[in-house]
């Protein structure tokens, strides 16, 4: 019998979280835990797997995000982390990063012609990346593009 | 004893962002005599007035600031019409049960998002079939019997889940 995998599962609020649960499909088996930005009445799959960090909007609060990112992973020990976005991913992936975690991220749908921030800062540190829109590889040319919308 | 979120006619949904999107509601609230009836328009960011909520009371129409992901998923399912903004979120559990959404894109010149991404979105779905576009009361009566009558196959399954699984096992 395999051991389940641990993962770290990153996503602020709203349609980035829809997008995670799209996929959940891919990680039921795991054992997860779901960290979200904003408290939200949980849906049945994150009930009791759920660690809240404090809302950024790109200001000083990404320096607790960091700081959160650490003690999370630190204590949790995850094998991988995934994200669809969009801020809480990167300080996520920077402190995953230095601990030599497995990284993937999903870029969202909505980007069509321009990719997100999340993404461009994502990118170069993950491991496994995803686009949805074939028009995201000339950004990104190293990306898995899963074109199924 | 948690009670069950009551059926509506037409789901309205603008989505959690914080940033106002008064054009959909006022769209919306326009074309009233063509919607299928009670209509619940779940506002977020977009708190209506007072002038609003007392014209809406003589009215099949009543609204909610959030609703949880359990009561959305069960609105967008049994409502007849869903108009929405053009988030993600909104189109991808249409697509999970079987709706085509009218959707309206928020634009950065109004204030209404960061970016003009919900325009490029839309534009996508609806060259797709999978939405319908609105930007004025006009476009809603003929869209909305379109998005009604479609029938369309609820979508459960995806290439990424079996790629991302695939990825998962090579980890072990």
């Amino acid at each position: 019998m395999t051991r389940p995998l641990r993962g770290c599962l990153v996503s602020s609020c709203g349609g980035h979280l829809t997008e995670l649960l799209a996929v959940a499909d891919s990680f039921r088996s795991e054992k997860c835990i779901f960290v979200l930005n904003r408290r939200i009445l949980l849906p049945p799959l994150l009930k009791n797997k759920s660690i809240f960090i404090r809302h950024s909007e790109r200001d000083f609060v990404f320096f607790c995000n960091l700081l959160e990112a650490w003690l999370i992973l630190r204590r949790f020990r995850p094998d991988f982390i995934l994200s669809t976005g969009a801020g809480p991913a990167i300080p996520f992936f920077i402190i995953g990063k230095l601990m030599a975690i497995r990284m993937i991220y999903i870029e969202t749908l909505a980007s069509v012609t321009k990719p997100s921030l999340t993404a461009r800062l994502a990118y170069p540190l993950a491991d496994r990346f995803y686009v949805r829109n074939p028009s995201m590889l000339k950004f990104f040319p190293e990306a898995i593009v899963v074109n199924d919308l | 004893m948690i009670s069950k979120p009551p059926i509506v006619g037409t789901f309205v949904t603008l989505g959690n962002l914080e940033r106002r999107f008064d054009r959909l509601i006022n769209t919306v609230l326009e074309a009233y005599d063509a919607l299928p009836k009670p209509v619940l328009i779940q506002y977020g960011g977009t708190s209506p007035s007072a002038e609003l909520l007392q014209v809406s009371q003589g009215n099949a129409v009543s609204f909610v600031d959030y609703v949880d992901h359990s009561s959305f998923n069960h609105h967008i399912k049994s409502s007849s019409l869903v108009i929405g903004h053009a988030g993600v979120g909104t189109l991808l559990t249409c697509q999970l049960h079987g709706k085509t959404p009218l959707m309206m894109s928020r634009r950065k010149m109004f204030g209404e998002h960061i970016d003009d991404h919900q325009v490029e979105f839309l534009a996508l779905a609806v060259s797709r079939c999978d939405a319908l576009a609105i930007e004025a009361m006009d476009d809603i009566p003929c869209k909305a019997d379109q998005a009604v009558a479609s029938i369309r196959i609820a979508k459960r399954s995806s290439p990424i889940i079996v790629d991302l699984k695939n990825y998962l096992d090579s980890l072990r």
